[in-house]
């Protein structure tokens, strides 16, 4: 096992130093370190997940006191270790299987990204929730028909609410290509309502790539 | 024992007999004599202590079996005898020549014989009394009179006698009678009514609680009745309209009672009154209503009442036919509704004129601002319309319909979907009210005023949108405040008082509050003229104290008065109506002082001066002749500008960009009074060019030549007319309406999640509406957009583990 101060010394090699307020952690620059270490892109899913596994509350942001008890939770003391278990959930993310095997840690890193990706305003751009959903959900048919219907909207719509991301992935589990288990007297948001009209109004041009993951699961 | 002691060595001996030995047939026969006497009337010769004491000697003699039976065999045989002598040949005759003489002959006998029967059945039984106490009794036999019942119901009219049991062609016999009588024929009721009696009273052999009525004659009535009744309504149909088939209906059914009352047996009555409604009524419901040209709907558009009321008499105890007639009448109210409201649109193409140009006043340019005014008479007429329809259809409701609750209910449906299918209807309902409380009342009775203003209750309680009602209402009655336009203060409380008993004191709260303003701003006036401060005034001011929340908000394009607003802190915007400058002198002084004065008495108050709301009279100089101007405000303000330093009117033109520039007026109203002043029917000033239109660089000049034959001249102000509001407007007036919806459904679901902690979703979707419904009804989607919101500023959080419940984060 390796020691507090091995610990401390692998977070200090990417530690913000010239922080005047006495906090210990890794900032945006430093997190740009790493994952240029781990040789992941910024692009890619893996900074999320990396984040996400390592308890960040914010974008690029992690504090040593999570780092400390994420890693050792995961039993990492190098980059290489580190690597390989995030590849792993990585590759759980990116099979569909992920989305209801593992669907509680799933929901947990999606709802997380939200958190990440916000703005100011307490929500999320219409423009980033474009590019993230199809990353963080292996480009599933319902989000990118979801991507659609942004593209649709216009400007009309800046942004998204934190509910609206949410019970999104909610969402993708309650209803099959058709649309036919929705209501529109349930809670789902009133933005989901509108999704729905526009998605009878446009109906796929093909089969979607991936079709009912409930179904797949049992 | 003391009675023992009385009697001593006494002992009762057993009665002698005193019984004579007479054989016991030969003390029948005796009997059986009486009997036949007793049939041919000859009662009086006979003894009837003596025959009851034969009687009672042969059951004492244990030979009540001979008795009993031999007494059956003789009615037996005198039946046959009588049915064969008397009845026979006419029932023969009556079969093979039915007409109503040869049925009523069979019937007479049958029912002479049943009466003699039962006289003479009355009296055997007297002198038999004793068989029947003793020996039927232990025996368990049918009393003797019963069994002479019975005798009579199987010798009479079960036996087969030639062509069947009698009772089947007595049956038919009262059947070819009724028959005869449905079609005109006259016919002895009284006979018939002793048969219907003689079938009653007689009980089934098979199920001896039916009575024979009940087995013989009555199906076969009902079943040819029905019948009958079938193919009269096949012919009516095809001939009568539907006031006629329905009275055609009602008559039947009076005739069919009356008959059952006068020879059949009451329980037929209800039987059969419901075979004649199903063959009637209930089997053609629909098709009598829809009549060519001779339906419901034409009976409606005749208002022909009494032909109504028969119609709903007959409809109204059957449930399908009633709910036909219900939906036919409801129907026909939707498409009277849906014309007049047809009507009103098809004088309503859209704009009048193009957004952006002001609307002129009629004076100004009677043929663009027809339109509005004419669009305006329409829309009242709309209200009276869909009113004067009600009226009718109340008419009915209370004549025609005996007060139906399901004819209430469907005429109240109907008005319902008719008056908010126009989505005008809050604004034109306000106007029409605003309309009759200016004009209207001076020429109206009290009843009639009361009546006018219940029925605008009415109306008020069928529409949907109440907010959107509120929002005109506030308008219009503030321009009648303001204006003081309303005739009777009374007829106004006494409307908003029908309006809080309808709706709530939350809903009037703040026409009650405008009210209050207004009685205020007369108290303070009062005051203000007792003060020492009233001697700084140089001018006869009036001033109006609103408080802002009460009134509507005062929209720069409006313009009333002189007015304050208290408590207002909005900052003043460059075209804002409160930031108009006074000309400086007794005006601005007056005002000054009046604020110091108003301010003086309610500290930690603040006044807005709103001057788009206000008139003024001046004296004005024509050259050698004064008038005087009745004019608003700003009017007031602009013409102040062409006084010159001596206090007389200057020749010195001004464009409208100067006057703007002095006076701060907003462009639009100050270009709708510069028209009003320049190109109406009273020029006070001079424009150049003389084009209608106010540019910028237009100047106007003080017109010295203005001539009129009257002293009192009033420069005419559309702010004064309420009219229907153009698209523009109502686009303004949807918003401010729209955007007080999502406050109430914001506040009405935290007042819900307040109490309820959590709920889920669908349980506060209704809460919500019910709570909003007295006002207007929200839609779904209205309240998941607020339930967003307020998700959003996490008010609300969906519970963890079910998204469709709300949890309330205080």
């Amino acid at each position: 096992m390796a020691t507090q101060s091995s610990r401390e010394a692998w977070f200090s090699q990417y530690q913000d130093l010239d922080r005047d307020d006495g906090k210990q952690l890794i900032g945006p620059d430093g997190f740009v370190r790493l994952c240029e270490a781990l040789k992941y892109s910024m692009d890619g899913l893996e900074p999320l997940v990396l984040l996400w596994k390592l308890g960040a509350k914010e974008l690029g942001t992690v504090e040593l006191e999570s780092w400390d008890r994420e890693v050792r939770a995961m039993g990492v003391t190098d980059n290489a270790a580190l690597k390989s278990v995030v590849d792993v959930v990585v590759d759980k993310f990116k099979t569909d299987l992920a989305l209801c095997k593992n669907f509680a840690a799933y929901k947990d890193f999606y709802r997380q990204v939200f958190l990440y990706l916000r703005s100011q305003n307490q929500r999320i751009l219409v423009e980033t929730a474009k590019t993230a959903l199809p990353l963080i959900t292996n480009q599933h048919w319902l989000f990118m028909r979801f991507v659609e219907f942004l593209e649709a909207q216009g400007p009309k719509m800046t942004t998204m609410t934190r509910d609206q991301w949410n019970l999104l992935l909610d969402l993708s589990r309650s209803v099959d290509a058709k649309f036919s288990g929705y209501s529109k007297e349930e809670a789902w948001p009133s933005l989901f309502d509108d999704f729905y009209d526009w998605i009878r109004e446009h109906p796929a041009p093909s089969p979607p790539r991936s079709i009912d993951v409930t179904a797949r699961c049992k | 024992m003391p009675l023992a002691n009385k009697r001593p060595g006494g002992r009762i001996l057993p009665a002698r007999r005193l019984i004579p030995q007479v054989e016991p047939q030969q003390q029948f026969d005796k009997i059986a004599l009486a009997i036949n006497e007793i049939y041919k009337h000859n009662v009086s010769q006979l003894s009837f202590e003596e025959y009851y004491r034969t009687a009672y000697n042969l059951v004492l003699s244990k030979n009540g079996p001979l008795l009993y039976n031999g007494v059956r065999t003789v009615l037996e045989t005198h039946m046959r005898e009588s049915v064969e002598h008397s009845i026979l040949q006419r029932a023969q005759t009556a079969d093979s020549n039915p007409t109503t003489e040869n049925n009523e002959a069979f019937l007479f006998s049958v029912r002479l014989l049943w009466s003699e029967h039962v006289t003479a059945m009355l009296m055997i039984k007297d002198i038999l009394m004793y068989v029947d106490n003793i020996y039927v009794k232990a025996a368990h036999l049918p009393s003797i009179y019963e069994m002479g019942m019975c005798v009579f119901r199987d010798t009479v009219l079960l036996s087969s006698t030639g062509s069947g049991g009698l009772g089947t062609r007595v049956a038919k016999a009262v059947l070819r009678q009724i028959s005869g009588e449905r079609n005109g024929e006259e016919i002895n009721r009284s006979t018939l009514q002793g048969i219907s009696n003689m079938l009653v009273e007689l009980h089934d052999t098979a199920s001896p609680i039916r009575t024979v009525y009940e087995v013989v004659l009555e199906p076969q009535l009902l079943a040819e009745s029905r019948v009958y009744y079938r193919d009269m309504t096949a012919l009516r149909i095809k001939t009568m309209g539907a006031s006629e088939y329905a009275r055609a209906v009602q008559a039947d059914l009076d005739a069919e009672a009356d008959r059952v009352q006068a020879y059949l047996a009451l329980t037929t009555a209800d039987l059969l009154r419901s075979v004649l409604q199903d063959e009637l009524v209930t089997a053609y419901a629909p098709d009598i209503l829809t009549i060519p040209n001779d339906g419901l709907t034409q009976m409606l558009d005749r208002r022909d009442i009494p032909a109504l009321r028969v119609l709903y008499s007959i409809y109204s105890p059957l449930p399908q036919p009633l709910s036909v007639l219900r939906s036919g009448v409801l129907n026909h109210i939707l498409v009277l509704g849906g014309q007049i409201t047809e009507s009103l649109l098809a004088t309503d193409p859209g704009e009048t004129k193009s957004g952006s140009t002001p609307q002129p006043k009629p004076e100004i340019a009677p043929e663009a601002s027809l339109g509005l005014a004419a669009k305006t008479a329409m829309a009242l007429r709309w209200v009276q319309d869909v009113l004067g329809l009600y009226d009718v259809y109340d008419e009915f409701f209370h004549k025609s319909f005996s007060e139906g609750p399901s004819m209430r209910s469907a005429i109240n449906d109907a008005f319902i979907e008719v008056i908010n299918a126009n989505s005008r209807a809050p604004e034109l309902l306000s106007l029409f009210m605003d309309d009759n409380l200016k004009n209207g009342l001076r020429s109206k009775a009290e009843q009639d005023v009361d009546h006018l203003l219940e029925r605008s209750v009415l109306m008020f309680r069928f529409l949907k949108n109440k907010d959107a009602f509120e929002h005109y209402y506030k308008a219009h009655l503030a321009r009648r405040l303001l204006f003081a336009r309303s005739e009777s203060d009374d007829a106004e409380h006494s409307l908003v008082s029908k309006l809080k008993v309808e709706c709530g004191s939350q809903f009037t709260l703040k026409l009650e509050g405008m009210f209050k303003d207004m009685q205020l701003s007369m108290d303070m006036a009062r005051d203000l003229r007792a003060s020492s401060e009233y001697s700084d005034i140089g001018l006869d001011l009036n001033v109006s104290v609103l408080t802002p929340t009460f009134w509507p908000a005062m929209a720069p394009a409006q313009q009333p008065s002189s007015q304050a607003t208290a408590e207002n802190s909005t900052a003043a915007r460059s075209d804002d109506p409160t930031s108009v400058i006074l000309p400086s002198g007794v005006l601005s002084d007056s005002v000054d002082v009046f604020s110091a004065y108003y301010l003086k008495h309610h500290s930690g108050r603040r006044l807005t001066w709103q001057y788009a709301m206000g008139n003024a009279d001046l004296k004005v100089q024509f050259g050698t002749r004064t008038h005087e101007l009745n004019v608003t405000t700003y009017q007031m303000i602009v013409l102040l500008l062409f006084v010159d330093d001596s206090n007389s009117s200057s020749e010195k033109p001004l464009t409208a960009a100067k006057i703007q520039q002095l006076t701060h007026i907003p462009k639009e109203p100050l270009a709708r009074q510069l028209q009003s002043l320049a190109c109406g029917k009273y020029r006070i000033l001079n424009k150049t060019p003389k084009s209608r239109d106010v540019k910028p660089t237009d100047s106007f000049a003080f017109n010295m030549d203005f001539r009129s034959p009257q002293y009192r001249i009033r420069i005419p102000v559309v702010s004064a007319r309420s009219n229907i509001e153009t698209e523009k407007e109502k686009a303004a007036s949807q918003a401010v309406i729209g955007q007080e919806r999502l406050y109430l459904i914001e506040a009405a679901i935290v007042r819900i999640m307040k109490t309820r902690k959590q709920i889920p979703h669908d349980i506060l979707v209704n809460e919500t509406i019910s709570q909003l419904a007295p006002r207007f009804l929200p839609s779904s989607k209205m309240i998941k957009d607020g339930i967003g919101k307020l998700l959003d500023r996490e008010y609300l959080q969906r519970s963890p583990d079910d998204p469709r419940l709300y949890i309330y984060l205080a």
